[in-house]
């Protein structure tokens, strides 16, 4: 027995003394107007006796809960779906999430994703009838204004795509090249993206002519138009190569990196240059001497 | 409640013999026979709900119909399983939310080998540690959770709409329970965004349904011995000093002389035949 409760156990039992009728006509109202939480839980240990309780007498119980034996804890278990994969989420978006959809739009979205990003960022709300009547509105708005409208369904999500990622272009090393749209469509096709033709890339004005020793691992960037409507900025990074492994330059790594140099003087677009985000570490949580805990 | 081995201080109650300890209580309790029925009824109303409700089945299913047909007799027969599966809740559940989640003790028997002892087992809910935002305090809270309270925050549909629809007993937790208290002070005060009115009154709309008066949210989530507390500091008022006194009866009397109209000194007193101004003052100086 804890301090606290010693000190407080004989001012409990009077507590208790002083409501047993105040407690009888409560919990009858309560239980009929609680509806709240409950369905079951996917995830949680639900058990099951595996050896029935023994029949009592209904008339002459003991009016407390009766007592039972080691016999009677002996469980076994029903559900344990703590690896099961949760179902997901129906949501209302507030602003535009490239991957997911625009401001305004019912989506569905895992769960994780959900409650980890998009939930506590206030980028999402929960599905309720005032946010249906939102949606509604927004669509009512968007079929005035077709222009406003994406293309289709995934645009948002390949530009989002296409604007992550670092595509390396591979050029001759010894032969002379000028570089041209259908060079950046074969590199795509390597990295398992298809343009339809070459009309959707659109290359920086000034025109690149190598090769140079220089030019290796230099950026620039690309314009790739998705259904003639929407405009990706995709990074490109020149790789020259041969096939003679003693001459050959430096591999190139595929990860998009912090820093990256130019080939000439703006040719990275400021959609593709790196955000200065602030890596947060365990450090700066504010620490909390012992003394200045506050326990409830 | 054990507090978990980081809050841990040692305390001058802890070298107090246990006769002193029951003493004291005897004498507190002489003094203030009956200490609950002082308390408001709506406190009273919760703290016995919390108290003595039964809390949502969540280790176990409720038998619906307690009736089964039992094919070797040929009739129906009562099933005898009126006796929950309760879980027990570790002092480290009160410093998180697991939504009414505990570790359930008991065995596991092998029904393939009868001559095998029955085997004492535990089973752990699994936690995690999660940000949680409430939009009523605007403040993101990094707690440990379940995965029950997860759902259950979305079933509700916001995790202050889970604080406040659930009932206490189901919170199963002292951090539960003092953010409901604050969410539903903060919602009685009617004072969140103050910056912004616009949002302000969306809210308030918002949980309109969920706000309670302010006297009854002050004793939302209090254990007895705040509850104690709070009333010990309602009832006692400070002293005035007696600085403050007595200035006020001088002043009191002050002003009576003069509605008497003995403020001058002109009745003739020897003060008024002072004059520390005069020829013999001159002189001596």
């Amino acid at each position: 027995m804890s301090r606290e409760m010693s000190r407080k156990l004989s001012t409990h039992l009077l507590a208790w003394r002083h409501c047993a009728l105040l407690m009888r006509t409560d919990l009858i109202q309560s239980l009929s107007e609680r509806t709240f939480s409950l369905s079951s839980s996917q995830n949680t240990w639900i058990l099951k006796r595996q050896y029935q309780l023994k029949l009592i007498d209904l008339e002459h119980r003991h009016p407390v809960r009766r007592q039972i034996q080691m016999s009677d804890q002996v469980y076994e278990v029903v559900e344990c779906t703590h690896e099961k994969p949760t179902p997901p989420i129906q949501l209302l978006l507030l602003t535009d999430v490239p991957a997911y959809g625009k401001a305004g739009h019912l989506v569905t979205v895992p769960r994780n994703i959900a409650r980890m990003f998009l939930l506590p960022e206030g980028k999402a709300e929960y599905v309720t009838p005032e946010g249906i009547a939102v949606f509604e509105a927004k669509k009512r708005e968007e079929a005035l204004h077709p222009e406003l409208q994406s293309s289709s369904a995934t645009s948002l999500s390949t530009v989002a795509h296409l604007s992550d990622i670092l595509l390396l272009v591979p050029m001759n090393m010894h032969n002379p090249w000028k570089l041209e749209r259908w060079h950046i469509r074969s590199a795509l096709r390597l990295i398992g993206v298809w343009s339809p033709n070459d009309d959707v890339i659109e290359l920086p004005q000034q025109e690149i002519r190598g090769p140079h020793l220089e030019m290796h691992g230099k950026s620039f960037s690309v314009f790739i138009r998705i259904n003639g409507k929407e405009r990706a900025h995709l990074l490109c990074q020149i790789d020259l190569r041969c096939k003679d492994p003693a001459d050959a330059l430096p591999v190139l790594d595929t990860f998009k990196p912090d820093q990256f140099e130019p080939l000439f003087p703006g040719a990275v677009s400021d959609e593709n240059k790196p955000t200065t985000l602030k890596r947060r570490l365990p450090t700066d949580r504010p620490v909390v001497p012992r003394h200045q805990v506050v326990d409830f | 409640m054990r507090v978990p081995w980081w809050l841990r201080k040692a305390t001058p109650e802890q070298f107090i013999t246990i006769q002193r300890r029951v003493n004291r209580a005897l004498v507190h309790n002489l003094d203030d026979p009956q200490p609950f029925a002082k308390y408001p009824a709506h406190f009273q109303r919760r703290f016995m709900e919390r108290r003595h409700q039964e809390p949502v089945p969540v280790h176990y299913k409720p038998v619906e119909v307690p009736y089964e047909y039992d094919p070797e007799i040929g009739e129906i027969v009562r099933i005898e399983d009126t006796v929950p599966i309760l879980p027990m809740f570790p002092p480290e559940s009160h410093y998180g939310l697991w939504g009414g989640e505990g570790m359930v003790k008991g065995f596991i028997k092998r029904l393939d080998a009868p001559y095998m002892k029955k085997t004492a087992k535990w089973w752990y809910p699994k936690l995690s540690q999660v940000t949680l935002y409430s939009e009523v305090l605007d403040k993101y809270l990094l707690t440990i959770v379940t995965q029950r309270t997860l759902e259950l925050i979305e079933e509700a549909k916001g995790f202050d709409f889970y604080l406040l629809k659930t009932h206490e007993v189901d919170l199963q937790s002292r951090l539960g329970l003092r953010l409901k208290g604050e969410v539903l002070r903060k919602l009685a005060a009617g004072d969140l965004y103050p910056d912004d009115p616009e949002k302000n009154s969306k809210i308030r709309k918002k949980y309109k349904a969920w706000t309670i008066p302010e006297e009854e949210a002050a004793w939302v989530g209090l254990s007895l011995e705040q509850a104690e507390a709070k009333y010990n500091a309602e009832q006692y008022a400070p002293p005035a000093p007696l600085k403050e006194v007595f200035r006020e009866q001088l002043l009191l009397e002050l002003h009576k002389l003069k509605l008497e109209g003995h403020d001058k000194d002109s009745d003739g007193s020897w003060t008024t035949r002072l004059n520390p101004f005069g020829k013999r003052a001159a002189a001596n100086a």
